[in-house]
């Protein structure tokens, strides 16, 4: 976790969020269970009202029954006693109708059927009333005339349907209402379950987040902690000494490495004594001056003072002071940090000394070169002086005195010459790859294929005809030193050419191929070859891998080829196996390389 | 005409035994008598300019080439060149440069003090040849002395 991040606000949201989600998940499962147990009220009383028409019309038909049973008893002994079930019976039908009314007007249908009721039992109460008049004026048989129409029994017959369809839609609401009761209460039960459980589980998860948070918290305060730490101790143990003065120059603050040069105890110090007075005496005036411009805004930049430690003795520093402001922008302290002028100009005298000992030795090496190359003229010129007069005068011997030499005079003589003149080509060797390796590099783009051509018309010119056939394929430009990629050439060329002497249909073939951006030359020829296991002896000086005898050279050719490689930043290397021909490969480094 | 006033070629060599070789390089070819030896920078620059032993003489009239070893005992061969170049008298006399070594690196300074051409010790006359007929002098060194 980075440091001090804990992104509070955000988990402040997120908290604030899953606590607003819980809360109307609460309110959606309060209304649907208040919801549910209006309908759940309803539906019981809508039940009990249905079992109350139900009960009234059932009496209202016993009622009816009553009355019925009293007008046959009546009929039957026309006295007067039989008469009273019909009487009660009859207003008891009345007052169930009249409540059944009362009860069944808010249910229309219902309300319907009722109303139908009422005429048909009033049709059947008069029907009874006159059986029962006919049966007190004028006998029985008036009476059983009137019954035997038939007509009551379709009065009470059309009565017991109506109730009957009356009694199966009050069954169906009650059955209805039940039903309705049952699903309400798996809805608020289902309802109050799920929502308490989310609820709980968005409250849940805000306690989770406010955690996270305030371990995070706890995490950034460890980590501020131990940044503070190590602040203070870099404060404390810096190579260099810190205080901080308030605007009268009383030490407030001071770094433990400054209290142990000066001596003292930190409390002998901070808010004890003023700047000035661990100062050196005849130095406090200057020090208030200065000290006073850099609060008035003076930039006084690095300066040098004397401290006196508590023993009494100096310590001289460099001090640089700056003015801390407070919000308003007005100075606040002033810090300063000194280094321990001593340590300071020990440190300047050893990067002197070590400069001193550099140029020292850079000069050194600059006499060494020169040296040497005083070394190369004297040998070119001292050590040749002797090798021309012994030439020279060999060959005057060998031109003037002829007549006075045997054969064998002669040929010992041609032995001295050979030898002096190969003693100076080796010399003229040793001082081209001195020369070579001193010269300045001087890059330019270079023209390798103008450059090959023109060593192979200068060998043309120089050589006597005949030797190896010399193939020239396509080659890049280079970036380099001409003067010293010619020396290449040509020493590359000689070298192949030499070693294919006496071979069949010698051949030196020169290429490049571009690998991995890069140019690699070859000089390839089919001459004698050597072991790689000599490969590295090919560019030694003085190393030949073939006798002196079977082929002219001094040993020091490839060595300068490849010095001039390596001091374009390149790379050369040589493939051959006896009797196979040998390649010779380099590469230039690039631009800028090692020169 | 003093015997001076005749001499056309100038060698300048301290060496014995390299101006020994030289000498019978061109004697072979009569040029011998016509040269004049100095044995170092400062007896060459006297006869250039008829002065110390050579005061009375007027030599550059038929001067035709220097041959001029470079390292030199007093003046050494650089400077020779170098006052002659100076000097309106000797600005134009062809100079040829004696060297020990086609490497050596004063031959490149010698060119841009505007040496004419350059040969390499012991003189072969071949050589000498070559370096002179590459100035144009040729026949006027070899006809100007039918014997």
């Amino acid at each position: 976790m980075p440091f001090l991040s804990t992104n509070a606000p955000v988990t402040r949201r997120r908290v604030t969020a899953a606590f607003a989600l819980a809360a109307i998940l609460l309110l959606v499962v309060g209304s649907i269970t208040v919801w549910g147990l209006e309908r759940i009220a309803a539906a019981r009383g809508d039940r009990q009202d249905a079992v109350v028409v139900r009960d009234r019309l059932n009496r209202l038909l016993v009622h009816f029954q009553d009355a019925e049973t009293g007008q046959r008893g009546f009929l039957l002994t026309g006295q007067e006693p039989y008469l009273r079930p019909f009487e009660t019976g009859s207003a008891l039908v009345r007052s169930d109708l009249d409540t059944l009314v009362q009860l069944t007007a808010p249910d229309s249908a219902v309300a319907g059927r009722v109303r139908t009721l009422t005429p048909a039992i009033e049709a059947k109460l008069s029907e009874l009333s006159l059986t029962v008049s006919l049966r007190r004026s004028r006998g029985l048989d008036a009476a059983l005339r009137v019954v035997l129409t038939d007509q009551g029994r379709l009065l009470m017959d059309s009565v017991r349907q109506i109730a009957r369809g009356i009694g199966a839609i009050e069954n169906g609401r009650y059955t209805d209402a039940g039903a309705l009761v049952q699903r309400t209460t798996t809805w608020v039960e289902a309802s109050s379950v799920i929502g308490t459980l989310l609820a709980m589980g968005f409250l849940g998860l805000a306690g989770l987040v406010q955690r996270r948070d305030s371990q995070s918290q706890e995490e950034a305060e460890r980590q501020l902690a131990e940044m503070s730490t190590e602040l203070k101790d870099l404060y404390e143990q810096a190579p260099c000494g810190y205080h901080t003065l308030d605007l009268d120059g009383l030490i407030v603050r001071m770094n433990q490495t400054e209290c142990r040069w000066l001596g003292y105890q930190l409390d002998e110090v901070i808010g004890k004594k003023t700047v000035f007075d661990i100062l050196v005496a005849e130095d406090r005036t200057r020090a208030r001056e200065r000290f006073q411009r850099l609060v008035g805004g003076d930039d006084i930049g690095t300066g040098e003072a004397r401290f006196v430690r508590k023993d009494g003795t100096r310590l001289p520093v460099v001090v640089s002071s700056s003015v801390v402001r407070d919000a308003t922008g007005a100075p606040w302290r002033v810090r300063a940090t000194m280094m321990d002028e001593t340590a300071f100009r020990g440190a300047r005298e050893q990067v002197d000394r070590l400069n001193a000992q550099l140029q020292r030795h850079v000069a050194e090496l600059e006499d060494l070169n020169q040296e040497l190359e005083k070394f190369s003229y004297s040998i070119s010129h001292d050590l040749r002086a002797p090798l021309r007069a012994i030439s020279g005068f060999a060959r005057l011997l060998l031109q003037e005195h002829a007549a006075n030499l045997d054969p064998e005079g002669a040929r010992l003589l041609g032995v001295i010459r050979v030898n002096t003149e190969r003693m100076g080509r080796l010399i003229d060797d040793l001082l081209s790859l001195s020369r070579f390796s001193r010269q300045p590099l001087v890059r330019t783009p270079v023209d390798m294929a103008a450059l090959v051509s023109g060593v192979i018309v200068d060998r043309a010119a120089a050589q006597a005809p005949g030797g190896a056939e010399i193939v020239v394929a396509n080659l890049p430009d280079a970036d380099g030193d001409a003067a010293l990629l010619k020396q290449v050439w040509e020493r590359l060329i000689d070298n192949g050419v030499k070693f294919t002497e006496g071979i069949k249909a010698p051949r030196v073939e020169i290429g490049a191929r571009a690998d991995n951006g890069t140019t690699v030359y070859s000089v390839r020829d089919n001459g004698v070859g050597f072991d790689m296991q000599y490969a590295a002896k090919v560019f030694e000086v003085f190393q030949r891998l073939h006798p002196q005898s079977d082929y002219e050279g001094t040993g020091v050719g490839l060595a300068i080829v490849q010095r001039v490689i390596h001091r374009h930043g390149g790379r050369i290397w040589a493939e051959s196996a006896p009797g196979q021909g040998a390649t010779f490969f380099f590469t230039l480094g690039a631009k800028g390389g090692a020169g | 005409m003093t015997e001076s006033e005749q001499v056309e070629i100038l060698l300048v060599e301290d060496s014995a035994e390299d101006a020994e070789l030289t000498l019978r390089a061109l004697k072979k070819h009569n040029l011998a008598n016509r040269i004049h030896h100095a044995k170092d920078g400062v007896e060459a620059l006297d006869f250039l300019f008829s002065r110390g032993a050579h005061a009375d003489q007027s030599t550059l009239r038929m001067l035709r080439v220097v041959l001029l070893d470079l390292k030199l005992p007093r003046v050494d061969g650089i400077e020779v060149l170098s006052q002659m170049r100076a000097d309106p008298r000797t600005k134009l006399v062809p100079v040829v440069v004696l060297t020990s070594s086609r490497e050596d690196p004063d031959i490149s300074r010698c060119y841009a003090l505007g040496v004419n051409s350059y040969i390499v010790k012991p003189v072969e006359f071949e050589e000498f040849m070559k370096a002179v007929s590459s100035l144009g002098m040729y026949w006027l060194l070899l006809n100007q002395s039918p014997r």
